[in-house]
């Protein structure tokens, strides 16, 4: 699903240039529960914000499902975003003044999902990460834990190819961490979505069935 | 969705919220206002300052040169051939004759120099003593006089007391009679009510001893823009009847020529404060708007993050100011037309400053529809404008960066 080859990615820090990556070579199978592991500053979130269209690489190539997305325009990326990749951020992220329903609706939204069609897909995740009773909440009446499961539920919603997931239990308690974690893994081997995550943990780590390890913007195993 | 998000956020904001649609409202409200106020002060001028003192006079030639106005021999000696020749153009609705005179008047042991006006008793002119009566009754009948609340005061007299008029008639000799007061009026000018007082056309006619003479015709019109026509149509028809020269003939401009001009700069005023208020208010909703995004970049950024195209951002942004907009404008509004309202039914006092414009002690405002839009209109546009900057600024970061400023 995911290719890529030779990724590059260079800030400009006033007069310093950082080299965050420095030429990554990896490959994602769909369905497949990968970690990005590795200590702060290594890349992780670099990575996975080229790999989600977030970014572009300074260079090399990066191919999703064959397409090339480096040459993306903005409108294709965005359209790329929404319907074939789901975010899930470390600090949740929700809209605060919609309800837990309409946070998981908005991009169903924006892909002009009829309503009828969109609210009977939201019911069904919201039983999936248990917070059926929780549709008419706003965020800031929900626990940390409970965030990040309506975050899953949203970056659902679009039925995505790759759910790509920052940190996502970084904000969390070790429990709740756990529960989101085994959340992710049940979505991943009961529906198949390809989930591809970055931590620090090494707990986290365990529960991937691949660990990338980056270290100095580049991979050192795959 | 958008709409919610954005009414939503006004909420979230609070003071800033409260901010901006202070703006938005005020700026409606000084708008509206001034709008009300040009308007009322039109009305004025039109409908009653013209009503009153006609749309054409016709006068002795020889009043604009004279250094007594009053003087006897300034009289038109034949306004009935004015009056005819007036009426039979179209668009006159009406011809009056009004025979104005100075007067010493006399009660008691108190007098004034006063200036009469001598009127047919059904007269269509001076609508505003007869909407001021205080007490009494309009002319009735012969030997009646009119006189205002103020004059009576100052005469100690009241209804059914005796007023003598002492002029110099049209012989040169001094000459009195003795009229009734039917009425007291209190008009909408001070100077007015301090100078004037009403007798019936006849009664003048006998005090002055002048027949058939009068000192002005004035014409109504049913349209004043066809005062041009009309007066030229007048100046003809006298000229053919044989008196070319003789008289005088005005349109309203020429009458109230200083009060037309400020008409006019009141309309630059206003156009001026308007155009202020545009500045000042757009300055401020536009700095509370900006912060406003960005204090928001990052959740803009998110939402960019999960599909929301620049545009959808956009449009984001020019929803919540519309909704400012709206709401700020239609708070405005309301206050405005009360405003405008209220001071239609109670007027401004200004005294001696609208005095001395001819347009009475008080300025009323008058609510015009059309107006209350423009000005609601012009709140919307001014938020909408600030969010446009706004959203302009907030669109061309990259995603990127968005994401990396913190909450």
């Amino acid at each position: 699903m995911i290719e890529l080859t030779g990724v590059t990615k260079d800030y400009a820090l006033g007069k310093t240039t950082i080299h965050a990556l420095r030429g990554v070579d990896l490959t994602i199978e769909t369905g497949e529960f990968v970690t990005v592991a590795g200590p702060s500053g290594c890349g992780k979130t670099t990575l996975l914000n080229i790999v989600g269209c977030i970014d572009k690489p300074t260079g090399g190539d990066v191919l999703f499902s064959g397409t090339d997305i480096t040459s993306l325009v903005d409108r294709d990326e965005a359209k790329l975003r929404l319907e074939r990749i789901g975010f899930v951020f470390q600090s949740f992220n929700l809209i605060p003044v919609l309800t837990v329903l309409e946070n998981i609706e908005f991009p169903a939204v924006l892909a002009g999902t009829p309503r009828a069609e969109r609210r009977e897909y939201i019911d069904y995740l919201l039983c999936e990460v248990g917070l059926r009773e929780y549709g008419r909440h706003k965020p800031d009446e929900l626990s940390g834990g409970q965030r990040q499961r309506v975050s899953i539920a949203r970056a659902l919603v679009n039925r995505p190819d790759l759910v790509i997931a920052d940190e996502p239990t970084a904000n969390l308690d070790s429990e709740t961490g756990r529960r989101i974690l085994d959340l992710m893994k049940r979505l991943n081997t009961d529906d198949g979505v390809t989930f591809l995550f970055s931590t620090h943990d090494p707990e986290v780590m365990e529960y991937a069935g691949r660990v990338i390890r980056l270290r100095d913007g580049l991979v050192e195993a795959a | 969705m958008f709409f919610r998000i954005g009414l939503a956020n006004i909420r979230r904001h609070g003071r800033r919220s409260a901010l901006i649609l202070l703006a938005v409202a005020v700026s409606v409200i000084v708008m509206e206002f001034m709008a009300g106020l040009v308007a009322g002060m039109r009305a004025d001028f039109f409908t009653n300052l013209l009503n009153d003192n006609g749309h054409v006079r016709v006068r002795s030639a020889a009043v604009a040169d004279a250094l007594n106005p009053f003087a006897l021999d300034l009289l038109l000696a034949d306004p009935d051939s004015v009056i005819e020749a007036a009426e039979a153009h179209p668009d006159v609705a009406d011809a009056e004759s009004i025979l104005t005179f100075g007067a010493l008047a006399v009660a008691g042991d108190k007098n004034s120099p006063m200036i009469g006006y001598g009127v047919d008793l059904d007269t269509g002119y001076f609508t505003d003593v007869r909407d001021g009566l205080v007490a009494g009754s309009f002319l009735r009948r012969p030997g009646e006089i009119l006189v205002s609340e103020s004059t009576a005061t100052l005469f100690a007299i009241g209804l059914g007391d005796p007023v003598v008029l002492l002029v110099e008639d049209s012989t040169g000799a001094p000459y009195y009679l003795e009229y009734t007061i039917s009425g007291l009026f209190r008009s909408k000018s001070g100077q007015f009510d301090d100078t004037a007082f009403l007798v019936s056309m006849n009664d003048a006619r006998e005090l002055l001893y002048v027949e058939n003479s009068v000192r002005e015709v004035r014409v109504r019109l049913h349209d004043p823009a066809t005062a041009d026509t009309v007066a030229a149509h007048l100046r003809s028809a006298l000229h053919a009847a044989g008196a070319p020269g003789r008289h005088e003939v005005e349109t309203w401009e020429q009458i109230n020529g200083s009060m037309v001009i400020v008409l006019e700069m009141f309309d630059v005023f206003m156009y001026i404060i308007n155009v202020i208020i545009v500045i000042v208010a757009a300055t401020v909703i536009t700095n509370a708007i900006l912060m406003n995004v960005f204090e928001k970049i990052r959740e803009f950024g998110m939402m960019r993050a999960i599909g929301l195209t620049r545009r959808g951002q956009f449009r984001l942004i020019m929803v919540e100011g519309l909704s400012y907009g709206v709401v700020g404008s239609a708070v405005g509004i309301v206050f405005g037309i009360g405003l405008v309202l209220y001071f239609q039914s109670h007027g401004i006092s200004v005294g001696e400053v609208t005095e001395s414009l001819g347009m009475g002690r008080d300025i009323t405002t008058a609510f015009v529809p059309g107006d209350a839009i423009v000005s609601a209109l012009f709140g919307m546009l001014v938020a909408v404008a600030g969010s446009l900057y706004a959203g302009l600024v907030a669109t061309r970061m990259d995603l990127i960066d968005t994401l990396r400023e913190s909450a």
